[in-house]
């Protein structure tokens, strides 16, 4: 019977070291935090295989390239991501194939007589050089979170070291900037102080706005794999339309458009109603604050009676009425914020972010966990999202905004002027202390004539499509049409809405065709190596920016040289000679995203936002800052923030410590914003809500993902969604053609009823991917005064159907 | 009197029957017109020569009546195959059903290891109903349906795709024919067979195991890959067949 | 000797992660002759079935309150032939 007993205890021992792997999944505290990545390495069948993060989304998989004869053959989830863990969305499955649209650009080109011509690469750097040359502070950068951070902090160098000009903004603002305007105005820092890991502990999830079903796909899995797997996760959805995530959810609270701001003060009234509210950690940790003007970013002291009176009127049955979310609704958040045995986060995206109260909401929502002490426990976390791949790593860190220096700083601030100044070895007064224009009123500008007070003559737009993603596009895109001596240059892959209007395109290499390094949502930097050769001529837009501040340099720009008179992209070999990188030839000589990358870190001590060295990064499936070296010469990432038990920079005993706190006395701030209406609500004239938003088959402008066939196969054309109720009202059925008609213009789209995802009555949706009914012509270009970010989720909108014999106009 | 007050109760019961039962077929032959023609009340009806009312249709015939919707619908319940047999062994397929097969399953993936992507419509809505047809072999009339070969995941649609879109409910506007599909020359990497020790040794996995714990989903009968299994009774696949150190991606161990 | 013709499977059970339901599930499982248990990891517990009729036996144990899912790890089906058997059995 040995052999029996032998089987017997093989086969525990093999359920048992299973059940072992999976837990050793979650890596315990004061291990390093993250594994190195498995290089990489050659399958059997001649395929390569090396590490990427995904081109997509903030969320920031991992993806396993594979690479045979040159070309990206497949990819893989990758198993040792800890974002991921092996998964992937549909989007990552298929992003092999957006490099290999039959469209991609592949040569300079010029437009002349109203036709793009080829052009060779030194025409088209010379000619961009001498356009700012002529007028340099009319000259006008416009990038995205879909920059590297290598290229961003060169964009954002040659900017604001080089021109001494803060006219350079990321499409990011269009996205994230009034979650940033949020951590600033409430912690003093921005960023998250958690990450993906409170997913796995929280009891409570609570989506303001979110979708993450369709736009954060693995996240949601995160969530809802859990159940799976026998755990218990309640999931609270709060939004204006039921959705797939929805359809998982245990509580749908349906709320009227602008009405999140009092569903939240709604919340906090109940805290303190029913006296449920956290004394000791408002006590220790907190400071009141709220902003009678509507437009200060650091608002003014308040206290806590002053606080429960601005509340007093926000009573379940006040906020029932304004929202349409019932009061026992309402009151069962209050009760769940009030119990302190369960963890909550709370997750948001451009819900909340695309909103003229934009800043309001994401305050609310930070003063909600804080208030009630559901803050600095894993599980319980207050989250926003990202929509682009390094929005956190290039827009916000590197700053490559309007008002902004690299590592947190600003460009209003003289201390942190002359720390840059320093860092970036140019002249005292070299950075412009006045901040340049947000990305609408870059816009406008360039869309104004110069002699109307168009003080923007050239765009230069890198990674960004916003002739499709500007708001109100006729008015701060299209307005371009006409202008002669306007000039729009653009690099991209394809050709897009706004290459339509280009005066100079360039062709860009895209993803695993350049090295790279992007930052998502939980603080994670990621790095890859180039994998193949990009098509034709399209190169690097990190090169692009180089050549293009070299030719000012032979031009005679005093601002391309630093106070030792060296051109500031000065790059050197390990043998220290120098490598002329803005020669093409030479570009690859060395790893110009590794030195750009070590040079940018040093800008991030200031504020702790630590990134972790280039060579660091090279080993790690991504790793979140702040990374601290240790005595030992090893890096450790933080996994939460402010946090003792995992921040270095928390004072030991502190417990918690907001060490960027905005009143210096590291404590965060619970604001009062009120509940106001939007700045367009449906009327007569415009009875309904028009809402816009992404499906998960799409990704931003669909300028990818349209050209990958199972994607576009999947979801071929936008649509308008809405009600049963109101369509049947309307006399409109699946499939018919609908007239949308806001104040700003019109636009035909085909109905979609009971679809993907069912709006309240008197909302519709539609998705904004397609090029061909381009919604933005009609959307509202209002914004939120402090962010500046604007509201693509509501404005008023009229709808009929479209009688047969009307064409489209 | 006694008795024919009885028969005429009898008659005037069966007319009253008959009226509501034929009633109650129309209405569901004429829904929408069942409104305007609202039937007079029961004790409103003259008491009617039961021969000239309309007999119910029987059920076997409904699925046969011209104005019916579902009329020359057949069902196949009769020629449902059998659950598969899972005791006995199984002879290779024929060269003709290998192309086949391998035609549709390329036509089904961006590249070997991508997920497949629904050559049907789908609820756009969840996932719950996949696993009516997906959770275990089956076979629809002459269609396999493949079940899964992974682990339960509760988001099938995060990762596969429809591949003729929404379907019949959103057709494309007028602009999709002006400007077609965009051309796309992305060439996914295609299977490729596993190696063998010696002749008559287990092959060797030509793939990794991530997303495909579960052998027979693609190898066993009813499933997408050329390569079945003789011998679908044995359970433990990886008893024999090694898996390839080379291919997996392991995590690292700590 | 018997206990050599029955098939012998690894198993990893799911349990419920709420307390009371978990432990109740826990002593059905302990209860059962046909299996031998390892320790609790998070949700999961090991488990070895053995059993002349494991298929009826599994649809047992995943029909037990509190048992989430049950998913095979390993499983042991040739029996051994007569010397082996004779030469472990002395």
């Amino acid at each position: 019977m040995q052999r029996r007993d032998f089987l017997r205890a093989t086969a525990l021992a093999a359920a048992t070291t299973v059940i072992a792997r999976r837990l050793g999944a979650t890596i315990p505290e004061g291990l390093p935090a993250y594994v190195a990545a498995t290089t990489a390495d050659v399958t059997p069948d001649g395929v390569r295989w090396d590490k990427a993060p995904c081109r997509f989304c903030g969320t920031g998989c991992h993806v396993r390239v594979g690479v045979k004869d040159g070309r990206v053959v497949a990819i893989q989830g990758d198993p040792a991501a800890e974002v991921n863990k092996g998964l992937l969305c549909m989007k990552g499955y298929h992003v092999g194939g957006i490099l290999y649209g039959k469209d991609r650009l592949t040569t300079p080109q010029l437009r002349r007589n109203g036709k793009l011509e080829a052009i060779t690469w030194e025409e088209a750097i010379d000619i961009l050089a001498r356009r700012v040359m002529k007028d340099p502070a009319g000259f006008g950068f416009y990038g995205s979170g879909q920059w590297t951070i290598p290229e961003g902090y060169a964009a954002q160098k040659f900017m604001k070291a080089g021109l001494g000009s803060n006219q350079i903004e990321p499409n990011a603002r269009l996205c994230m900037s009034s979650a940033v305007t949020g951590y600033v105005s409430v912690y003093g820092v921005d960023e998250p102080a958690g990450c993906y890991d409170d997913l796995d502990a929280a009891d409570v999830v609570i989506l303001w706005g979110n979708n993450p079903a369709e736009m954060h796909p693995v996240l949601w899995s995160r969530i809802v794999d859990r159940r799976t797997r026998g755990e218990k996760v309640v999931i609270i959805d709060m939004g204006t339309r039921r959705t797939r995530s929805t359809a998982l959810a245990d509580h749908y609270l349906e709320f009227r458009p602008q009405t999140d701001l009092a569903i939240a003060n709604g919340i906090a009234h109940l805290l303190l109603a029913n006296d449920t509210w956290d004394h000791d950690f408002v006590g220790k940790h907190c400071n009141f604050r709220h902003d009678p003007t509507g437009k200060s970013l650091l608002g003014e002291a308040f206290d806590l009676d002053g606080y429960r009176a601005a509340l007093a009127s926000y009573t379940p049955e006040y906020v029932a009425k304004l929202s349409g979310v019932p009061a026992e609704k309402i009151r069962l958040l209050g009760e769940l914020f009030g119990r302190r045995d369960l963890r909550i986060t709370s997750l948001w995206c451009m819900g909340m972010n695309q909103h003229t109260r934009g800043t309001a909401i994401n305050r609310l929502v930070h003063g909600v966990h804080l208030l009630s002490g559901h803050w600095g426990r894993p599980g319980d976390a207050p989250t926003s999202l990202t929509g682009q791949p390094s929005a956190c790593g290039t827009a916000r860190e590197v700053g490559t905004l309007c008002n902004a220096l690299p590592g947190g700083l600003l460009v209003t601030n003289a201390e942190h002027r002359a720390e840059c100044e320093e860092l970036w070895n140019v002249p005292p007064g070299r950075i412009n202390p006045e901040p340049g224009h947000h990305t609408v009123l870059l816009w406008e500008k360039f869309c104004t004539p110069t002699d109307k007070g168009g003080d923007i003559h050239t765009i230069f737009v890198q990674v960004t499509n916003p002739g499709q993603t500007l708001p109100d596009l006729n008015r701060t895109f299209r307005g371009k049409a006409g202008l002669a001596d306007k000039f729009l240059v653009v690099s991209d892959v394809y050709p897009t809405a706004t290459t339509e209007l280009a005066d100079l395109v360039l062709p860009a290499a895209l993803w695993v065709e350049k090295n790279g390094v992007f930052g998502n949502s939980e603080r994670r930097t990621q790095q890859w190596f180039k994998q193949v050769e990009p098509p034709g001529q399209a190169r690097p837009d990190a090169w692009m920016t180089i050549a293009l501040a070299h030719r000012l340099y032979e031009l005679g720009h005093p601002g391309m040289r630093d106070q030792d008179d060296r051109f500031i992209f000065t790059f050197h070999d390990d043998a220290g000679r120098e490598v002329p990188a803005w020669d093409f030839d030479h570009y690859y000589d060395i790893n110009t995203d590794r030195a750009l990358f070590d040079e940018y870190r040093r800008f991030t001590f200031h504020k702790h936002k630590h990134v972790a060295p280039y060579d660091e990064l090279v080993k790690a499936h991504g790793l979140r800052w702040p990374v601290v070296e240790q005595a030992d010469g090893t890096f450790n990432e933080t996994r939460f923030r402010f946090m003792e038990f995992s921040d270095p920079f928390v004072k030991k005993g502190a417990g918690i410590q907001f060490y960027h706190s905005v009143t210096k006395d590291d404590r965060a701030l619970i604001w009062f914003c009120p509940y106001e209406p939007a700045t367009e609500e449906p009327d007569n004239d415009y009875p309904f809500w028009l809402c816009t938003g992404r499906v998960i088959e799409h990704w931003h402008s669909g300028t990818m993902t349209m050209r990958v066939p199972q994607l576009r196969g999947s979801m071929p054309n936008a649509y308008v969604e809405m009600n049963p109720a109101d369509a049947r009202k309307l006399g409109l059925a699946n499939g018919d053609m609908a007239v949308l008609e806001t104040r700003r213009g019109r636009l035909d789209l085909p109905v979609w009823i009971d679809g993907r995802a069912t709006p309240q009555r008197g909302l519709v949706f539609v998705p904004f991917f397609d090029e061909r009914q381009l919604i933005n012509t009609i959307t509202l270009g209002d914004f939120c005064p402090i962010s500046k970010e604007p509201d693509y989720k509501k404005c008023a909108v009229r709808i009929r159907r479209r009688p047969a014999e009307e064409l489209r106009a | 009197m006694k008795a024919s007050v009885s028969k005429f109760a009898v008659v005037v019961a069966l007319a009253t029957f008959t009226t509501a039962l034929s009633g109650y077929f129309m209405g569901l032959v004429q829904a929408d017109r069942a409104a305007e023609q609202r039937l007079r009340p029961a004790e409103e009806s003259p008491v009617a020569d039961v021969s000239t009312a309309i007999t119910a249709p029987r059920y076997a015939d409904l699925a046969n009546r011209e104005h019916q919707p579902n009329h020359g619908w057949s069902n196949s319940l009769t020629s449902l195959s059998p659950a598969v047999d899972f005791t006995a062994d199984t002879p290779p397929l024929a060269r003709g059903a290998i192309e086949a097969l391998l035609i549709k399953r390329a036509s089904r993936r961006a590249y070997n290891g991508a997920p497949p992507t629904v050559p049907h419509p789908i609820d756009q809505r969840g996932s719950q109903s996949c696993l009516a047809c997906h959770g275990q072999p089956t076979r629809i009339g002459d269609v396999d349906v493949p079940r899964m070969s992974h682990a339960l995941y509760s988001q099938c649609i995060q990762c596969h795709a429809p591949k003729n879109g929404p379907g019949s409910a959103l057709a494309s506007p007028p602009a999709e024919a002006a400007h077609p599909v965009l051309a796309n020359s992305f060439s996914g990497l295609q299977p490729t067979g596993g190696t063998r020790a010696y002749l008559g040794a287990p092959p060797v996995m030509p793939h990794t195991t991530a997303m495909r714990q579960n052998c027979l989903a693609c190898h066993g009968p009813g499933g997408s890959s050329v390569i079945k299994t003789t011998h679908p009774q044995r359970q433990n696949c990886l008893q024999c067949h090694a898996t390839d150190a080379l291919r997996e991606t392991l995590p690292p161990t700590p | 000797m018997e206990a050599v013709e029955t098939g012998l499977s690894s198993l990893i059970v799911t349990l419920n992660a709420q307390a009371t339901t978990r432990a109740a599930a826990l002593t059905a499982l302990a209860l059962r002759q046909d299996l031998q248990l390892g320790e609790l990891g998070g949700n999961w517990i090991p488990a070895v079935l053995e059993s002349a009729d494991p298929r009826t036996a599994f649809r047992e144990i995943e029909a037990i309150p509190g048992v989430e899912f049950v998913e095979v790890v390993f499983v042991e089906l040739t029996a051994p032939d007569a010397s082996q058997t004779a030469t472990l059995s002395t």
